[in-house]
């Protein structure tokens, strides 16, 4: 999740010349400068493991916290869950 | 779209139920005499359930990069909270520095103004108070160095113990901690697993 959240999220939150590229297309003899279109759900997939990470953590002191619900809700939000041999 | 992941609505979706989780519960009230990790745990976990709130108004509007900069502050959120919750006793006081460094540098930013813009942000007893608690202390200038105090040097950086580490030293510890300690979550290999929150050496470089 660094790569994605850090690494990347840093280009656009310091006004890298990098964060631009998403607003300029190129046509055979010209650039276009529009709207960006939506890319990769990459990383809007990283928003429920993040908080659901904490919120597991906080339910070590939170009862009001059901990891139960908490882990449910980040499978759906990442798609199917990944079986860890750990658990098995 | 060829990414393993789920539609953005059935994920935002999920998240909306994730914020759910926090909001329900508020407002929440703690006694008096509780601990500062009670209190501060509580609001961190509020703080991050309005950051992931708005993520998914960027993520209606298609606002890629606006998202990806409030995603590298959610990141940061979890990671210095899941850092101090590793031991909250000795750690929740770094927090506590490293908010008083901060606002050390606030104040000495806004002096640079002078008086035209307003009061000083902290008073000449809590700029000494700070400094003491950060480790921040007048020591005598070298012969070499110059410097604007009129022959006093003073350190610059607060004792490394006293404030936060880097973030990705922090997430490093946090991935080692807790990934024998949360269960269920999806597992080291997969693109979201955890632990994930820094890859090793990282903080190292």
């Amino acid at each position: 999740m660094y790569l994605p959240a850090y690494r990347v999220g840093s280009r656009a939150a310091h006004g890298a010349l990098m964060a631009l590229d998403p607003y300029l297309s190129r046509e055979p003899n010209r650039y276009v400068i529009r709207e960006p279109e939506s890319g990769s759900r990459v990383m809007w997939a990283l928003v429920g493991p993040l908080f659901g990470i904490a919120l597991v953590i906080a339910a070590r002191w939170d009862r009001w916290i059901d990891e139960g619900e908490v882990r449910a809700l980040v499978d759906v939000a990442t798609g199917p869950e990944v079986e860890d041999p750990d658990e098995a | 779209m060829d990414d393993p992941f789920p539609s953005v609505e059935d994920m935002a979706a999920a998240d909306a139920a994730l914020v759910n989780v926090v909001r329900r519960q508020l407002p929440i009230r703690v006694y008096g005499g509780e601990r500062w990790w009670t209190l501060y745990r509580t609001a961190a976990l509020v703080r991050m359930t309005d950051t992931v709130e708005s993520l998914l108004d960027l993520m209606g509007l298609d606002r890629d990069l606006d998202g990806q900069t409030l995603v590298r502050s959610l990141y940061e959120q979890v990671v210095t909270f899941a850092w101090i919750a590793i031991d909250p006793d000795r750690r929740e006081w770094r927090w506590v520095g490293d908010g008083r460094w901060e606002l050390l540098k606030l104040h000495n930013d806004a002096a640079r103004f002078g008086e035209s813009h307003g009061d000083p942000v902290l008073s000449d007893e809590e700029v000494a108070e700070s400094k003491q608690s950060l480790g921040l202390s007048d020591e005598p200038a070298s012969a070499t160095e110059d410097c604007e105090s009129g022959g006093r040097r003073r350190r610059r950086q607060p004792e490394a113990a006293r404030i936060l580490p880097p973030v990705t030293e922090m997430a490093e510890q946090a991935d080692e901690h807790w990934s024998v300690r949360v269960r269920g979550l999806h597992p080291a290999g997969h693109p979201l697993g955890f632990p994930g929150l820094v890859p090793p050496g990282v903080s190292s470089r």
